[in-house]
């Protein structure tokens, strides 16, 4: 039942890599689970020099290895989906923000130190130089939380 | 012989098109550099350009302005906006305004160059 309902709160989970912080995941499905939303994990990836079609090949794989692990971590029925993008990640990451409606809230899945820095010019992670302007919350995982 | 992608780069900054048209030469693409908005609305209107290169904040016409006479005089040119000052707002904004892409300054040349190849290859039929 629960996948059939309409959900139209997003939350968006944010990867730089495919080392999956089990805490962004078990937080984020926490919350969907109590605000009735779905989530879409959110891999961005660099550029290097594959070429279009080995990189779609790649992204396809990184998104099967996201779900799977995703899967592997929250074994219940909230609705996922996994994004690969591949590019600058501040523009990536504008340009997916801008590609949907609104997000309930974002959950950062990276190095929890980098974006956790002080902001300011001198701030070397691009999340510390957007996460004050993005159009809803920015949210920082550090304890594990638990699904009912 | 193929005939060249003509590219042109619009931003107040000099150095950017100061860096971008030898690294885009380079790479076989032909390339004009104009460091203000009105002056790009004028050359749009004498050449058709395949892609257009164009930053957001600039005095007097600024690259949204540029978009917008881009998709009405030569709707096949692809636009890619370029900003120090990038948002959410303005990437929602250029993208429905029909920008082909959309990328934050600072950025790194290839990662540019990626988006122009993908521009190249919708502008084959």
């Amino acid at each position: 039942m629960t996948n059939t309902m309409q959900r139209n709160k997003i939350i968006v989970v944010i990867f730089e890599d495919l080392n999956i912080r089990e805490v962004a995941v078990h937080y984020a499905a926490v919350l969907a689970q109590r605000i009735n939303a779905k989530i879409i994990f959110l891999l961005l990836m660099e550029y290097n020099s594959d070429s279009k079609d080995e990189l779609e090949l790649l992204k396809q794989k990184y998104k099967d290895i996201i779900l799977k692990r995703i899967r592997e971590i929250i074994d219940n029925n909230i609705p996922v989906q996994a994004k690969v993008v591949v590019g600058d990640r501040r523009s990536e990451f504008y340009k997916f923000m801008a590609s949907h409606r609104s997000f309930h809230t974002a959950v950062w899945g990276g190095d929890e130190n980098a974006a956790m820095e002080k902001t300011g010019r001198s701030a070397r992670h691009w999340m510390v130089h957007i996460k004050d302007e993005l159009p809803c919350p920015l949210v920082i995982p550090k304890k594990k939380y638990k699904l009912r | 012989m193929e005939k060249k992608i003509k590219l042109l780069v619009v931003d107040d900054e000099a150095i950017v098109g100061k860096r971008l048209k030898p690294s885009l030469e380079k790479h076989g693409y032909e390339v004009e550099t104009l460091g203000d908005g009105r002056s790009a609305i004028d050359r749009i209107g004498q050449k058709d350009f395949d892609i257009i290169i164009t930053d957001v904040r600039m005095d007097d016409v600024d690259g949204m302005q540029i978009l917008e006479y881009v998709a009405a005089k030569s709707p096949h040119t692809k636009v890619i906006i370029i900003t120090g000052y990038a948002t959410v707002e303005l990437a929602r904004e250029a993208l429905v305004k029909g920008a082909f892409d959309f990328i934050a300054k600072p950025f790194k040349p290839s990662d540019l160059r990626v988006i122009i190849e993908k521009a190249v290859k919708e502008l084959k039929p």
